[in-house]
């Protein structure tokens, strides 16, 4: 069971590693016209959609944009399967995905479509025929089985359940943004578990479920990953600068400098370096992520239009002095904490090697 | 002890190379010659070649993810560890898997 739920651990997390260019690809070609049309004044580029000139350009280059999010779901699907059953599965996964925009199954579709395809490919792998029949196998059998099994499982016997549970999930969602209680709860959840392992699996679920409401319309989930990933590495950007040099060594105050980079455009894999070091900094992290998360959420963080990440987010935030405010509380109490617990400087240069017995190490050979 | 491998983590921006590159340092250190391919954001950067594959005692992926170009390690005793265990102690994991390679023969 551990190590079936393992696999399907590594072939999500290989989805979303596909998923990743697509969707922030997407948002930047959608955010960017969108801008530069509030500059003038138009919300909306909409409107423009039958007119000719400068805003229907903007408004062509939007849509493209808003290509790449509509095939989150198919991207991930079809990766998943990948990771799973290689190349025959793909196909079958792509056309899961898509099934789960269509039918309205949300990502929770898309993952099981994709996990569908992928056993089933690498089932239809064993059938053992004489090999004049192989071609046709891999040729016929092989995409009817795939595409069958997802036709079948995900796109007739589970799409009530499914879809009830995408409706139900979505609604939750909407109602917990929707009162403050809730929100802040929801927020600090997210930012924590952002601030746990720093771009680990545990981070990127949270940023995949921001990034599946996303997709739904509903901003505010993003918007709470947001501000804890651009947070935690500009506190420790923050931290190099209001401390004294001495308390680091030459190379965590060079890195920490270079978090004022990480932290502008919200990769919070900036701060992995700093929770090496001394891994207590990860509750410092969490608490931290969770603190600026809820901070947002209790400022009322919104946005109408797709937000983008990292310092860029400010543009398309309605409440700019929420999410200002969320990523200054995180901030701060990095800035603050992180040094009162952790030592930076030269002493005991890796205490890692040490601290993990021989037992820890788990090999998996194959 | 020759050892190849491959790195892969879900964004490929940081792990990735840290997990390389403290495994590629662990090896120097060790006196083994290890090479580690960053299968990143970016694709793969320093691709192994089918020739280093050859020469190699084993293959260590570090990841639990999906890794391409697989058949050029077919044959080669391959083992797969958490990335994040690589990044801590890359010596000690060199070190198991060349034993428990050894133990196998």
């Amino acid at each position: 069971m551990k190590r079936i739920l393992k696999e399907w651990e590594g072939a999500i997390m290989s989805g979303i590693s596909y998923m990743i260019p697509t969707v922030i690809g997407g948002a930047l070609v959608v955010g960017v016209p969108q801008l530069i049309g509030m500059c003038f004044g138009y919300g909306d580029l909409s409107k423009f959609a039958k007119t000719g000139g400068f805003f229907h350009l903007l408004y062509q280059i939007n849509s493209v944009g808003w290509i790449g999010i509509g095939l989150v779901n198919l991207v991930i699907g079809g990766y998943i399967a990948y990771a799973l059953g290689d190349k025959p599965a793909l196909g079958a996964g792509f056309i899961g995905g898509q099934l789960a925009t269509n039918n309205q199954l949300g990502f929770i579709g898309a993952i099981a479509a994709g996990l569908i395809a992928g056993y089933v490919a690498r089932w239809c792998r064993k059938i053992k025929v004489p090999e004049k029949w192989n071609s046709a196998i891999e040729l016929i059998v092989m995409p009817l089985l795939t595409v069958g099994s997802v036709a079948l499982f995900v796109g007739v016997v589970l799409t009530p359940p499914l879809a009830w549970l995408n409706n139900g999930l979505t609604s939750w969602v909407k109602f917990m943004v929707e009162q403050k209680t809730n929100a802040i709860l929801l927020a600090a959840i997210m930012g924590a578990m952002i601030g746990s392992d720093l771009g680990g699996p545990i981070n990127k679920a949270a940023w995949g479920v921001g990034n599946f409401f996303f997709i739904e319309g509903i901003y505010q989930p993003c918007l709470y990953t947001n501000i804890a990933i651009c947070a935690i590495p500009m506190g420790y950007a923050l931290m190099s600068f209001i401390w004294p040099k001495k308390r680091f060594s030459a190379e965590l105050l060079e890195m920490g400098h270079n978090n004022l980079i990480m932290g502008t455009f919200g990769i919070t894999e900036g701060a992995i370096p700093f929770m090496m070091k001394a891994p207590q900094l990860i509750i410092v992290n969490v608490i931290g992520g969770a603190l600026g998360s809820a901070a947002g959420a209790w400022l009322g963080v919104k946005s109408h239009i797709p937000p983008l990440g990292g310092l860029p987010g400010i543009l398309t935030a309605d409440n700019i002095l929420a999410y200002l405010g969320g990523i200054l509380v995180c901030a701060l109490f990095i800035a603050i904490v992180a040094p009162l617990v952790a030592d930076f400087t030269d002493k005991d240069s890796t205490p890692g090697e040490e601290s993990m017995s021989d037992d820890d190490i788990e090999l998996n050979i194959q | 002890m020759n050892v190849v491998g491959v790195s892969a983590c879900p964004a490929g921006l940081a792990h990735t190379p840290m997990a390389a590159k403290a495994l590629e340092k662990a090896g120097k250190e060790l006196d083994w010659n290890v090479r580690i391919e960053q299968q990143g954001m970016m694709g793969p950067v320093n691709p192994i070649t089918q020739a280093e594959a050859d020469a190699a005692d084993f293959v260590l992926i570090a990841s639990d993810q999906k890794i391409t170009s697989m058949e050029r390690f077919e044959g080669k005793p391959i083992i797969r560890v958490d990335i994040n265990t690589c990044i801590k102690a890359p010596k000690a994991v060199l070190k198991k898997c060349a034993a428990a390679v050894k133990k196998e023969n």
